[in-house]
This record gives C-alpha cells, sequence and structure tokens, in this order.
C-alpha cells in the first residue's frame, strides 16, 4: 500500500513539476517566505524546547534505558556508528557552508560590528549556532522516538511508530500508511533536490579545476555515476556498503581537514576553536532566541530560520537513519553520541575551513569574501587555491564531496525502503534497486525541467507542521518512556466478545507427571 | 520493589479450568506471556485432555476478595503445545482480544543467582474452592539441569498445588524466570531428580521449569518477546 501509492504519487508529483514548474514555485516560493516571516518566532521558540527537552533526557534517569532492551549490544563499532551518522546528517552541506557560511555572515553581518575582529567573531557564532547543538538535537530527537517505540516497544520501524502514543493502534490502519507516505514522498524530494544541486556544485567545482564544461549533459552523467554507486552500496546493504563507504568518508574528510589545518593557519585555527565554542556558550541564550524584534531586518529569515526549518524537514529521513544504526545502545550514550560529539566535530570542521578563508581576508590582503558570495559551489576551491598542492587538494575536495554525496543518497534509500517495507530493516533487493534509481532518475528530471527550487521549498515548507509534530513527540516520547521505566500492567479487554459465566468448583489437584520417559524406564525395570 | 512487581503480574495470572457442563473446575495457574494472547502453563496440569480448557481471573486482585467465588467470566483456550518432557504449555485465546502486556516480561535465566530473591504468582488454595490471587516470596536455592538438560530453580518455599503453573519472578528486575511446577520431590515417580533418596520422601523446597523452555515455543511461532 505505501510502496505503491508512495511511489505513483512521486512520479504524479515529478510529472507535474517537469511541465508546470513555474506554477509551482509561484504557490511554494511566497508560502515558504510567508512562513519564514510569521512563524520564525515559532521555529525559533520550537528548537530551543526540542533541545532543551533532549538535554534533560540526557542527564536524566531515562539515560539508563537500553535501545533494544537490557540484553541488546550495538550493532556498530562507535566509530562505523559515529561516520554513519555523521554522513547522513551533515556531511555534504558542511563541505559547501563551512567555507561559504563565515564568510556571507563576515561580508553581510547580521548585527552591526565596531571592526572587522568582531564581525568575524560574530560570523562564527551565528555559523555554530546554526549547524550546532540545535540540529542535532532535532535529529536525536526524532531518532529516539523511532528507535525507542521500535526496538523497546514492537512497533515497526517507521515514521508512523512516533506517533504510536498520540494515535494508538490507528497507527496500523490508514492514518499510519498516510504518514509513512508523507515521509517517503518528503524523504525521496529532499534527497534527490540535494542530488541536483549537488551535481551542479560538483560541475562547477570539476569546470574550476579542469575547464570541463558546466552543461545539463555533464550533470547526468554525474546523477548517473553518484546513483550507480550509491545502488551498489544500498543492495549491499546497511554493513557491506552504507558503513563501509560512510568510514572511507570519513577518512577522505580527515585527510582534508588535517591538510588544511597543518598547512593553513594552525595557530589561529587553534586558537579560533578554542575562541568560538566559548563565544557561542557565552551568548547561546541570546542568539539561539534572538528574533530580530528590534531589528526591523529580514537577515534571520533568510538564514536562521530556513536553517531551522530545513533540519526539521529533513529530521524524518536523518532521524530514521540513525535510529537503525543505533540498536543497542542506552539513551544517555545515544544522545552524547548524535548530540555533542558530532556538533563538536562540526564545531572544528567549521573553524578550520571558516577560520582559514577568515584569516586569507583579515591579514593576507585576500578577497575570499567576495568570490564566495558571488559563486557558493565554489567556495571550498576557491579557499584550496590558497595552499599548496592546490590541485590535488581541489581533486580531494571533489572525491570528499561525491563521497557525501553517494552516502547521503544511499542512506536517503535505505530509509524509503524500511519505510515501504513496512519497518522491515532489511528490505528486499528488487525494493532497494527500485527506490535507489528512482531516486537519480527524479533528480535528473528535476534538473533538466528547472524544478529543483520549486520543489525544495515546497520540502521545507513542510518543516512548520513538521515542527508541531516534534513539540507534541516531545510529550509522547515523555509519555512513553515513563510508563516504560514506571510499574507496568497487564490489560485484557474482551471487547465485543461474549464470554460465558460459569459456576466455579473445585477440583482434585493432579499429580507432577513429569518425566515420562524415566517413568517408563521405571516400569521396564520393575519387570524385569 | 515487591510492590511493584505484584502489581505488574498480579493482572496477567489466570485460573487455568475445564469446562464440565455447566460449571468449570480449577486445574491450576496459566499467566499472560505475549499481547496476542499467549499464555504459559504447566503441561502436567492438563493430564493430557485438552478438550474444554478455559481461563478466567480476579476482577481486582487489590481489593479485598471473597474467599470464594460463585461465577466466573470464562474464556476459552486451546494447546498450541504441551511438551511432557519440560513440562511447559503454550495456550491460546481461542478469540481475539484486546491485550497489553508490560515490557521486560522474560528474564535471562542465567544470570540468575543463587539466593536471589523471587516471588510466585498463583491461586494456592484453588483446589479447596478458595480464590483469592496470592503472592509468595522465597529465594533461589539451587540451579539443577536434569539428565536430559532440563533446567530448573529450586526455591526455598514449600508451595501450594494451585500455585502450579503460575510464574516465577526474579526480584533484582523483575522478570519472569520460571514456571512454577510443585513441591520438590527427590525420589519423584520414577526417581526422576535424584537417585537413591528415600521413597515418599517430600522436601519443604518448590520447583520451577526455567522460562527459556517457553520462550522457545512462543519464538518457534515467530513471535518475539518485549
Amino acid at each position: 500500500m505505501v510502496f505503491f501509492t508512495s511511489a505513483s504519487l512521486i512520479i504524479g508529483f515529478v510529472i507535474v513539476s517537469v511541465f508546470f514548474n513555474e506554477m509551482l514555485g509561484n504557490i511554494f516560493n511566497p508560502l515558504l517566505n510567508g512562513i519564514s516571516t510569521n512563524a520564525g518566532w515559532f521555529f525559533t521558540l520550537a528548537v530551543n524546547i526540542i533541545l532543551l527537552f533532549v538535554l534533560y533526557l540526557m542527564f536524566s534517569r531515562y539515560g539508563d534505558i537500553r535501545l533494544g532492551g537490557d540484553d541488546a549490544e550495538p550493532d556498530f563499532s562507535t566509530l562505523s556508528w559515529f561516520a554513519m551518522l555523521f554522513s547522513a546528517g551533515m556531511g555534504i552541506g558542511l563541505l559547501f557552508y563551512g567555507v561559504a557560511e563565515p564568510m556571507f555572515h563576515f561580508m553581510v553581518p547580521p548585527v552591526p560590528a565596531d571592526s572587522a575582529a568582531e564581525a568575524a567573531q560574530n560570523a562564527m557564532k551565528y555559523t555554530f549556532l546554526h549547524w550546532g547543538l540545535h540540529p542535532w538535537a532535532i535529529y536525536a530527537l526524532v531518532a529516539l522516538a523511532l528507535a525507542f517505540f521500535s526496538f523497546n516497544k514492537g512497533q515497526p520501524l517507521s515514521i508512523r511508530s512516533i506517533f504510536y502514543p498520540i494515535l494508538g493502534e490507528k497507527i496500523n490502519g490508514g492514518w499510519g500508511n498516510l504518514i509513512d507516505i508523507l515521509a517517503t514522498i518528503a524523504t525521496l524530494f529532499g534527497v534527490a533536490t540535494s542530488l541536483g544541486f549537488g551535481v551542479q556544485q560538483i560541475n562547477a567545482g570539476l569546470n574550476h579545476l579542469t575547464g570541463l564544461e558546466q552543461s545539463p549533459l555533464v550533470q547526468l552523467f554525474l546523477i548517473a555515476g553518484i546513483t550507480t554507486i550509491a545502488t551498489i552500496s544500498v543492495v549491499r546493504g546497511l554493513d557491506a556498503g552504507i558503513r563501509k563507504l560512510s568510514e572511507l568518508n570519513i577518512w577522505l574528510a580527515l585527510a582534508l581537514l588535517l591538510f588544511v589545518f597543518v598547512f593553513g593557519p594552525t595557530l589561529f585555527i587553534a586558537n579560533g576553536f578554542v575562541e568560538n565554542i566559548g563565544a557561542y556558550l557565552s551568548s547561546f541564550a541570546e542568539i539561539a532566541t534572538w528574533n530580530e524584534t528590534f531589528e526591523n531586518a529580514s537577515w534571520q529569515n533568510d538564514w536562521t530560520v530556513f536553517y531551522w526549518a530545513w533540519w526539521i524537514a529533513w529530521s524524518p529521513f536523518v532521524g530514521m537513519f540513525i535510529a537503525r544504526v543505533s540498536r543497542g545502545r542506552t539513551i544517555r550514550e545515544f544522545l552524547m553520541g548524535v548530540l555533542l560529539i558530532p556538533t563538536l566535530v562540526t564545531f572544528l570542521w567549521i573553524t578550520v575551513f571558516g577560520n582559514s578563508a577568515l584569516y586569507i581576508d583579515l591579514f593576507k590582503g585576500g578577497n575570499l569574501g567576495q568570490g564566495v558570495t558571488e559563486n557558493v559551489p565554489l567556495s571550498l576551491f576557491l579557499l584550496l587555491e590558497h595552499f599548496p598542492l592546490s590541485s590535488v587538494l581541489s581533486v580531494l575536495g571533489v572525491l570528499v564531496v561525491v563521497s557525501f554525496f553517494v552516502t547521503s543518497s544511499d542512506s536517503g534509500s535505505m530509509v524509503i525502503d524500511i519505510i515501504t517495507a513496512g519497518g522491515n530493516p532489511d528490505p528486499p533487493i528488487p525494493q532497494r534497486l527500485f527506490w535507489a534509481i528512482l531516486e537519480g532518475v527524479v533528480a535528473a528530471a528535476l534538473l533538466l525541467s528547472g524544478g529543483l527550487v520549486a520543489l525544495q521549498s515546497a520540502v521545507i515548507a513542510t518543516g512548520l507542521p513538521f515542527a508541531v509534530v516534534l513539540l507534541l513527540l516531545t510529550y509522547s516520547l515523555k509519555k512513553g518512556l515513563n510508563e516504560y521505566t514506571g510499574v507496568q500492567t497487564f490489560s485484557v479487554k474482551t471487547g465485543k466478545l461474549k464470554t460465558r459465566h460459569f459456576q466455579i468448583e473445585s477440583g482434585e489437584a493432579p499429580l507432577v507427571r513429569f518425566h515420562k520417559k524415566s517413568k517408563k524406564k521405571q516400569q521396564e525395570k520393575s519387570d524385569v | 520493589m515487591f510492590k511493584q512487581i505484584s502489581q505488574k503480574y498480579a493482572g496477567g495470572c489466570f485460573f487455568l479450568l475445564r469446562q464440565q457442563e455447566d460449571v468449570v473446575v480449577f486445574l491450576g495457574t496459566a499467566f499472560l506471556v505475549h499481547e496476542q494472547g499467549y499464555l504459559l502453563t504447566a503441561t502436567y496440569l492438563l493430564e493430557e485432555n485438552y478438550e474444554g480448557l478455559m481461563v478466567a481471573r480476579p476482577s481486582n486482585p487489590e481489593a479485598f476478595s471473597p474467599l470464594s467465588l460463585d461465577v466466573v467470566q470464562a474464556i476459552p483456550v486451546e494447546v498450541i503445545k504441551a511438551d511432557h518432557t519440560t513440562n511447559t504449555a503454550l495456550i491460546h485465546f481461542t478469540k481475539p482480544l484486546i491485550i497489553d502486556t508490560p515490557d521486560h516480561m522474560v528474564g535471562n535465566v542465567e544470570s540468575v543467582q543463587l539466593g536471589s530473591s523471587v516471588l510466585g504468582f498463583g491461586f494456592p488454595f484453588g483446589h479447596e474452592d478458595l480464590q483469592n490471587l496470592a503472592v509468595q516470596s522465597g529465594i533461589i536455592a539451587s540451579k539443577v539441569s536434569l539428565r536430559d538438560s532440563v533446567n530448573l530453580f529450586l526455591f526455598d518455599r514449600a508451595m501450594h498445588t494451585g500455585m502450579a503453573g503460575g510464574p516465577l519472578v526474579n526480584y533484582d528486575d523483575g522478570r519472569v524466570i520460571g514456571i512454577m511446577m510443585g513441591l520438590f520431590v527427590p525420589k519423584e515417580e520414577g526417581g526422576d531428580f535424584v537417585r537413591g533418596s528415600l521413597p515418599g520422601y517430600e522436601s519443604s523446597f518448590s520447583y520451577a521449569i526455567s522460562i527459556e523452555y517457553g520462550k522457545a515455543m512462543l519464538e518457534e511461532l515467530g513471535l518475539t518477546l518485549r
């Protein structure tokens, strides 16, 4: 039911967006603008509530609950686990915005600054806000709810399961199907639009490096290549495919990070890492609740609110994937792994790339800011030009981008596979093939027709209703955890079944005839 | 903790009954283990006659109940599997019911240590026409493996016949580790337990068969236990 309906709707949507992309744009772009302007305060409030709730769970008695029950053991080593959740959760965005976002905020400051140094510090602070604790708290909440209701309460590993405390048994009927269909469509379009934008960016990078022309044909080949690798990965399964690629991903990214750190302004980066975290933490309450109330500007709509909606819209996909790989961990371990460690690694990445770029503009008379704001996809490569062996480094950069794209694509397919297989964590191979290929086909169709922007707006617009759902989820997860740790009792209801009443009588207690075989032997013995 | 475990299991214990025309006769105790309507009990209570089996339970074990009930609301059950070697029987409601069971019901028998506190649940005086649910505490006195590797727990309390078929629960984690069978008789009929014991000698220990056999029966049906 979920499989066929989702597939039909997706194909229908794609046809509509190919032929009527302008009309879709006219609907969704104003809708997204309206949401940002009027519901920005709500997003700000919601993400802060979610973060506080997740921190509360981490330090509460619920932290000792093991996902999958007391006897469950982790399916993956901590390194593999972390590699997978990081690759699915954020990887690709960081590659582009690690350089671009600090430079954007440096060039167009969110708040007035008296000096370039203050503007740079503010730029890092706001980038940390967008990529720090809040997005990972959103992912952690959805992932934890999915893992808990699936592994500990016996519900299918499907988005419908997180609605169990609210909808009860209705999740197994039409309501549950509807939820899963929406989640499937949102995930596929989210991944496909990212794939479409991503190949444009890879194409820009290759053009910068080798002069390869930027054309739809090249981009189609890139989509075909990425989809092929992702399909192989997803068919090989979580352990043989996705895990290995994610690990490769992390090693490649680490190599790039180390190179920039060692051959870049090492001391400036090291100083900056500590200072950026301090600045983020010291002004955390202020910037996390800032709503541009007195500025009468729209900077926040374009950045902060966009990010909150974006992370929330992606949370079913990333949350589902994180849940799938997190069985066997305690809630405390899970939340530390999903909230704190990725946040720190993200901060390290942004500091290494962002501070390096700022250093060039602040102290080396460079003009990276201008170049980056003019051409975001090129930002990483523009930075790498300032390093020794820049060509080799840029090739490594392209490899990391491609690798992160493949892992986002294969984990997206895996999530859709699981949902459309009724929560089966190991879905059948033909189904894996179907979704992985469809993802590439949708990306290609949208790229050629120009429907990417409209569809991306549509996906992000779903962030608003889902923010409401996430707030409800905090309530239902708390309720579920309370019941789980509290005294549970049996409930037996006969419903419409008519039962008979009988007079009860005592009976003679039977003798324990425990061991029939021995009794026979005994008989044989006495016969002898 | 005793109180919490008692609250947890009291609602899952049933009278095991057999219908004989318009009356039902008490056989022992059975307890619910799965939300799809599966119960466990002791095979010997069925006396190899699987006809007319029913279960019923007291309305509210927490309230003061009359010593003897006049009538009970009984639900028919069928035997899914009854193993004579392990004395474990899996029974099932013949009609669909709306059931919710607690999480963490089945324990790990390997990790149970000597001296662990346990609680048994059942209807001790059911054969004497007294149908009150009772909770009995004790400690694990010994872990015994019979000749054909059937595992059982000895506990230091003499249990009454009506408790047979009820759950034995580990105090440490509140999970079921066994199905109560009866008084431990070192020289059981046919010399089952210990060779060379005095004939007819009864101990003040009771025993419960390990829950692992009941768990295996459910898993054979493709059912997972939370």
